[in-house]
């Protein structure tokens, strides 16, 4: 008995306690509110995310086309019309070295589209993940953010970036593109 | 579509949910705003989730979410209380709003005295005392067998005696 009376006393002002730490309506609302529209903030970036790796995805294969089909063109708009290189006549043993060498030179390249295009928000400290993992290859974007932070405002510093990093890119794209012709020559 | 179905199964649970998730975080951290966001981040990551759910109660499975988010902000506060604790010790400071206002003086007493208990003392009081869960409800919630509820529950209520003493206040709830 003496060990249940103090309990069966705290029980009336657990209830107490139960009744009275509650949301006011206004707080639900409000509360519910910012969790749908957490909800559809992160559906729309999902859908983004999808998005930005196609565009980068096309932006490589589109470039890579070109690189590879060039050679035929520039023979074609030199008039030779006698022999055909890149994807045409004249795929060898001896082009698939370079051809190999073309695919494996253009990953940097599809890296720095990856970042050109990928959605940066609130400051995300994910935005330099590649693909979820923390890799030495993105040591150089990170360097390159760091500097543009430093240099310019909150609100330019990821469009300057983006543009160095897409930049990046077509140079990549350019040197595979001198080395493609002289391999072929 | 299916989207769209998990964004009215969530709003309903919220409908049911909310006050009672909310209650719990509140008592286990103190503090009223902390305890609104944390109520939000369990319903945002109970849709994250969602299909990993194939239960019958939703009620233990948010409980269960609400207090590993929970524990996470106990750890991470606790880091910041050992510098603070130096500069002001053995303060207990009531951060909920207008709510701890309406409290009469016994059932301040017991929060106070309640804030001072151990995590799982707290966490087996809150669900069975205060918010009336069931022995089994508990258990599921806390992962604990149903004996180690009741055993956690009973050593509890002694530390929570032992802390109104210390604190002054048992002999006017008690009479001893």
């Amino acid at each position: 008995m003496k060990r249940v009376e103090p309990r069966s006393e705290w029980d009336d002002q657990f209830q107490g306690l139960h009744k009275k730490v509650t949301l006011h309506k206004k707080e639900k609302a409000t509360l519910l509110y910012k969790l749908n529209s957490q909800i559809t903030r992160m559906e729309n970036k999902t859908k983004t995310h999808q998005r930005f790796t196609y565009y980068a995805v096309l932006t490589t294969s589109f470039l890579l086309l070109f690189i590879l089909l060039s050679p035929s063109f520039i023979n074609y708009t030199h008039g030779s019309g006698v022999e055909l290189t890149g994807l045409g006549v004249n795929f060898s043993k001896e082009t698939a070295i370079p051809f190999i060498l073309l695919l494996l030179f253009s990953t940097p390249g599809f890296i720095c589209f990856y970042y050109a295009f990928k959605p940066h928000e609130n400051d995300d400290d994910s935005f330099l993940d590649l693909f979820g993992y923390e890799m030495s290859v993105t040591l150089l974007f990170i360097f390159i953010l760091w500097i543009c932070k430093k240099l310019f405002g909150p609100s330019q510093y990821v469009t300057i970036f983006r543009i160095i990093v897409f930049l990046l890119g077509l140079t990549v794209f350019y040197l595979i593109f001198v080395f493609w012709q002289s391999m072929l020559k | 579509m299916n989207n769209d179905m998990n964004k009215h199964k969530i709003n309903a649970w919220y409908d049911e949910y909310s006050n009672d998730i909310h209650q719990y975080i509140s008592y286990m951290i103190n503090d009223h705003f902390h305890a609104l966001d944390l109520t939000q981040d369990t319903f945002f990551r109970a849709y994250l989730n969602i299909t990993s759910f194939h239960g019958e109660k939703p009620k233990a499975w948010l409980y269960c979410i609400a207090r590993n988010l929970t524990i996470d902000y106990i750890r991470k506060e606790n880091s910041k209380k050992l510098i603070i604790k130096k500069l002001i010790p053995n303060k207990i400071t009531l951060r909920t709003p207008e709510q701890i206002a309406t409290l009469n003086e016994s059932e301040h007493e017991l929060y106070v005295s309640l804030q001072k208990l151990k995590r799982n003392y707290r966490d087996v009081i809150i669900l069975r005392k205060i918010q009336e869960l069931s022995i089994e409800e508990a258990a599921s919630i806390l992962g604990w067998s149903k004996s180690k509820v009741k055993t956690n529950l009973q050593r509890g209520l002694q530390s929570l005696k032992k802390q109104m003493e210390e604190g002054g206040y048992l002999h006017e709830t008690s009479g001893t």
